[in-house]
């Protein structure tokens, strides 16, 4: 009786799954999938939130994926959503390299592929790319840290997980604008993986060997404000330039209290939204642009009121 | 007298060892440490701050293995307390003892529910927790919306970064909690129960002890301790992450492992855990400090991990 049960249950599971998954409305509604790297923070909720407005805008149907942050379920993810024969499929891919078998898989079936947030090494097979530009973002942080110090000083880096897409060029830009100034030097560097405690107790460490910094460098504002905390325990706070990237809600608040220096906003809802339109076109049978940038801004305390507070 | 003879004959070969690595850690790092900065005070204490939260993990995690089982849902509850905590937290809606107990709720309640499969459902622990775990922190993120909470009050952020004179309050909480453990493993009847359901659970269960409940009870006080590491680093980090706490189960494991708590159960003690989560520590802020990068950490944590387990066989085998 008890396995009877059991087993009686699973199947039930089982069968709301199938159906959460097949009951689309083919009502003829324009039906979008938006398969995203994960869902676990301000920066992919909000690019996924900003991309539902959008549709429902439209009067398009944006359905969200979590990816998981693993490559093989984008893959399946993207695989259903061509055998459901969604109208258009808008990823943003876990890596560069991982999402192959998925464009390849909407290219045979004729269906619509763009990635966002991240291009693809095999971006030729997409139709477009809509996000920001890292290395520009890497850019104008660094070019407005260095000002910030009056070009002479010592500069700490956090960066995101070593090797990912996002780390990479956000330091080619770092380096590119370290190159014309020779009189700032990076003096500590580590990763801190996007994460805010992580981030907290390196700078703790550091701070704690009494090297000197001028600024803090983190590659986006989860670990902008691990530092900005370690400083304020040590009541260093006042005397180090913070900055991050991405300008998420708490980093915005953060810069509004006086807290961390500068940020740089890719216009993270506007990706969201730049997407779908693109998609809506594509679908449509218009021509768009290969690839779609979206403006980097650098935020601080004097244009933060400026912001979208979906920024 | 006897007593303390008694328990320093108590110590076998293998947790002097382990105390002898550790020292011989401490003085290599004290020795390259640039102007021999690693010992410190300030850095002492900071290091003592950093071994907090996995320190405090560790010594649930210690009750939970020594009777047989595992948890690897501990870093999931750091994650959902923290989220929640940080949710009452805001400033000037409940005072800050709301979300601490909520937290710690929440932490029991997950305890509780492992408990429950792996006693009464008789399910293995590493099935069960595996599920909350996955779970847990799908809760996380339903709770939070998927994005940190921030926004809270002074008095929650003085939760964990508050100091009485110069020594961290974070401190204090990792050797109260640690002193309360040793206590209640060595020194009480319900200690050495949790020594024998791991040891040998048929002849406990014969000799009177409540197997299940026994198992309920540790995955309870590991709940509960994650639950308050869950207010800790949203105190610690001002804000409540959803992500916060992945992976942390590892570390706190590796520190149990580190210590000399069998893997097989019935065996360990929390003077050894409390050593093996400061080595974790020790590492991390050592090699920081020598400015050699994370992923070389992780390659000299792993070593150091296997390097403990085998000394532990080594040991056995000598028995």
């Amino acid at each position: 009786m008890r396995r009877l049960l059991a087993a009686v249950g699973v199947m039930l599971v089982a069968a709301s799954l199938v159906t959460a998954c097949t009951v689309g409305d083919f009502d003829g509604k324009t039906r979008i999938a938006l398969v995203m790297s994960h869902m676990t923070n301000s920066f992919t909720t909000t690019v996924a939130n900003a991309a539902v407005a959008e549709g429902r805008e439209l009067g398009l149907e944006v359905t969200v994926f979590d990816g998981n942050s693993d490559a093989a379920t984008q893959i399946s993810q993207i695989e259903s959503a061509v055998a459901q024969a969604y109208d258009g499929i808008l990823v943003e891919p876990v890596s560069k390299e991982g999402i192959a078998p998925g464009l390849k898989a909407a290219n045979e079936a004729q269906i619509p592929i763009a990635t966002i947030v991240q291009q693809a090494e095999q971006q030729e097979r997409a139709a477009s790319y809509i996000g920001g530009d890292d290395t520009a973002a890497g850019e104008l942080q660094m070019t407005q840290v260095v000002e910030a110090i009056g070009e002479q000083g010592a500069v700490a880096v956090l960066y995101g997980p070593m090797g990912s897409d996002g780390q990479l060029q956000r330091k080619a830009g770092y380096d590119a604008v370290l190159a014309e100034h020779p009189g700032v030097s990076i003096v500590l560097e580590q990763t801190a993986n996007w994460d805010t405690a992580e981030a907290l107790t390196v700078t703790e460490n550091w701070l704690s060997t009494g090297t000197h910094i001028d600024a803090i460098v983190a590659q986006n504002d989860s670990m902008a404000l691990g530092a900005m905390k370690a400083l304020s325990n040590a009541g260093r706070d006042k005397q180090v330039h913070v900055s991050g990237v991405d300008a998420t809600d708490d980093g915005v608040a953060s810069i509004r209290d006086g807290g961390m220096a500068g940020t740089v906003s890719q216009d993270t809802a506007g990706i969201g939204a730049l997407a779908v339109d693109t998609m809506d076109k594509l679908i449509r049978g218009e021509e768009v642009d290969a690839v779609n940038y979206t403006q980097a801004v650098w935020i601080t305390i004097d244009n933060v009121d400026a912001l979208d507070s979906d920024g | 007298m006897n007593a303390v003879i008694q328990r320093v004959r108590g110590w076998s070969i293998r947790d002097a060892g382990i105390l002898l690595v550790f020292l011989a850690l401490v003085f290599g790092l004290w020795l390259v440490s640039p102007g021999h900065h690693f010992l410190s005070v300030n850095n002492v204490l900071l290091i003592l701050v950093q071994t907090t939260i996995n320190g405090i993990l560790a010594m649930g995690m210690m009750f939970v293995i020594i009777s047989g089982e595992i948890d690897l849902s501990v870093g999931s509850t750091i994650g959902l307390a923290g989220v929640v905590a940080a949710m009452l937290a805001h400033p000037g809606e409940y005072p800050v003892i709301v979300p601490i107990l909520a937290a710690l709720l929440v932490g029991a309640l997950v305890g509780l529910l492992n408990g429950i499969g792996v006693a009464y459902g008789a399910i293995p622990s590493f099935i069960v927790t595996l599920g909350t775990m996955t779970a847990v922190r799908g809760l996380a993120l339903i709770v939070s919306g998927g994005a940190p909470i921030f926004n809270v009050s002074e008095t929650f952020e003085a939760v964990a970064s508050a100091r009485i004179g110069r020594f961290p309050v974070m401190a204090i909480y990792l050797l109260v909690i640690f002193l309360v453990c040793a206590f209640v493993l060595r020194r009480t009847v319900y200690g050495r129960r949790v020594y024998a359901v791991g040891g040998n659970p048929v002849a406990a269960e014969v000799s009177g002890v409540n197997v299940k409940r026994s198992k309920v009870s540790v995955f309870v006080i590991a709940g509960l301790l994650a639950g308050f590491c869950g207010v800790l680093l949203a105190s610690r980090t001002i804000s409540g992450a959803p992500t916060a706490g992945e992976s942390y189960e590892l570390d706190a494991i590796a520190a149990v492992v580190i210590g000399g708590v069998s893997m097989s159960g019935g065996r360990g003690r929390a003077s050894g855990v409390l050593i093996g989560a400061l080595m974790i520590a020790v590492i991390a802020n050592g090699l920081d400090i020598l400015g050699i990068d994370a992923n070389f950490q992780r390659v000299v944590k792993g070593a150091i991990i296997v390097t403990a387990v085998l000394l532990d066989v080594k040991a056995r085998r000598r028995k």
